[in-house]
């Protein structure tokens, strides 16, 4: 599904990390591991094409990752960063903003009534009240937004879903639930890469790949 | 009806009423009298030099000399832009530029051809000053809206990002910023046109009806000024944001300013 080869990305011209290596199959959770501040938000940003490589390749399902094939690849890759603090008003409008992107309105063709048929089970199955779908997106914690926007990746139907942090803001209560969500999805064909230091979350991943330091 | 001409003498009375606010100024230690006369005393040269250039280009009435001195207007006018926008010269520039010429060659040549119907559209006497009020508002429009879409996409790039990073083509990612500069610039100005007439009496309809227009006609022309500023710096906002995004952000979407 993903493959990464000789990566690195520069900060003041120093190298953040080793050149690294990542291979991620089909229906697997993989996790980039290692220490605060190495570089993994940012790699994972460059797996996103929002930070520049300073060396090395990313192939998304045997596509290289170009300025030609950018678009067609974040096509097939639903990103969750680890917060948004969106400029959009109501949670409502923030799902449907994503949903009615012209090319996800293409494959899924979905309108407001089917979507929020769509996303009530999703919030009782991660433990959130129906009523934050009409809710102030500034009202809500910061585990009710990581969860909306995992549901958010869900209702996109990405082959790919690339995670920062998904559990940070979330207890363990709700992380536990977030991990089986995840693991479920999993086994109904997505991939997930993610960043993560949780103990908890690495124990769903069927692989890990730590930064290792420069020399 | 002529207007009364106002001499020397009585100029300097005018001149008087800056005291009151000169003294308010000082009064409250703001250390912004020295601004303020500068600004006044540049305003005033400034104004002299351009009355007399106005009476040459009036007199002349030359095709050529006229659209010179408005392709002048639109560099100053493109040049105060970038400067107040403190975005890279090499950035905005030529953007800017070409927003604010296309939108006033629109407009303009709409107005005075097909509105007012002039023999020629290029006459000095309606082709500077109207150009003179569409540039001077797409100016304070342009500001406001590029700074606002500036500063928006970098303060809510996570979104930005977000959007991108979830399917949205370039275009999509930058409309929920471009909806918000609008609204941002365009809110004030709509606000006022509302109430114009009743809270405000707007500079054109006051500059004919004291140089001996009618009300009627006066009106009708201030209707006019209203709608093609509001067109000319819609359409150039609009331009200049398209135009600069190219420059803005680069193959792969990212923020490079």
């Amino acid at each position: 599904m993903i493959q990464i080869n000789n990566a690195t990305i520069l900060y003041d011209k120093v190298p953040l990390f080793a050149p690294f290596h990542l291979h991620l199959k089909e229906k697997e959770i993989g996790c980039i591991t290692g220490p605060s501040g190495m570089g993994k938000t940012s790699l994972l940003r460059a797996i996103m094409g929002f930070v520049p490589l300073h060396t090395g390749t990313i192939f998304i399902r045997q596509q290289e990752m170009t300025p030609a094939t950018i678009q067609h690849l974040r096509q097939q890759i639903a990103w969750i960063p680890q917060e948004i603090n969106p400029p959009v008003e109501w949670v409502k409008e923030l799902i449907e903003e994503l949903l009615f992107l012209r090319n996800n309105t293409k494959r899924l063709s979905l309108d407001s009534y089917q979507i929020k048929k769509k996303v009530i089970p999703l919030f009782e199955q991660l433990d959130l009240p129906i009523s934050l779908f009409e809710q102030r997106v500034s009202e809500l914690s910061g585990g009710q937004r990581q969860r909306i926007l995992l549901i958010i990746a869900t209702l996109l139907q990405k082959p790919l879903i690339i995670m920062d942090e998904p559990t940070s803001a979330l207890d363990e209560h709700s992380t536990a639930l977030v991990m089986s969500y995840i693991q479920e999805l999993c086994s109904a064909g997505s991939t997930f890469l993610c960043v993560s230091h949780s103990a908890q979350f690495k124990t769903i991943c069927h692989q890990e790949f730590p930064l290792q330091p420069t020399l | 009806m002529n207007t009364l001409e106002i001499d020397l003498l009585h100029l300097l009375f005018g001149f008087a009423l800056i005291l009151i606010p000169l003294y308010i100024f000082w009064h409250y230690k703001t250390k912004m009298i020295t601004t303020i006369l500068l600004s006044l005393a540049r305003m005033t040269i400034q104004l002299f030099c351009v009355g007399f250039y106005l009476n040459y280009l009036f007199e002349k009435d030359s095709f050529l000399i006229n659209i010179a001195w408005v392709v002048l207007m639109i560099l100053v006018a493109t040049q105060t832009a970038v400067k107040r926008t403190g975005l890279s010269w090499r950035v905005v520039a030529l953007p800017i530029g070409i927003a604010f010429a296309s939108a006033l060659t629109l407009v303009a040549c709409y107005f005075l051809g097909i509105v007012i119907q002039l023999d020629s559209i290029f006459s000095a006497r309606y082709f500077i000053p109207i150009c003179g009020i569409l540039l001077g508002n797409m100016l304070s429009a342009n500001v406001i809206a590029l700074n606002h879409y500036c500063e928006n996409i970098k303060r809510e790039q996570t979104y930005y990002y977000y959007l991108l990073g979830n399917g949205a083509t370039e275009k999509e990612a930058l409309s929920p910023f471009i909806r918000s500069a609008l609204i941002h610039a365009f809110n004030p100005i709509i606000a006022n046109v509302a109430v114009m007439g009743l809270v405000s009496l707007p500079g054109t309809l006051i500059g004919q009806i004291i140089g001996g227009s009618s009300p009627n006609t006066s009106i009708r022309y201030q209707i006019m000024i209203i709608l093609i500023t509001f067109t000319a710096s819609t359409l150039s906002v609009v331009l200049s944001i398209h135009f600069s995004s190219r420059k803005l952000f680069d193959t792969y979407g990212r923020i490079q300013f």
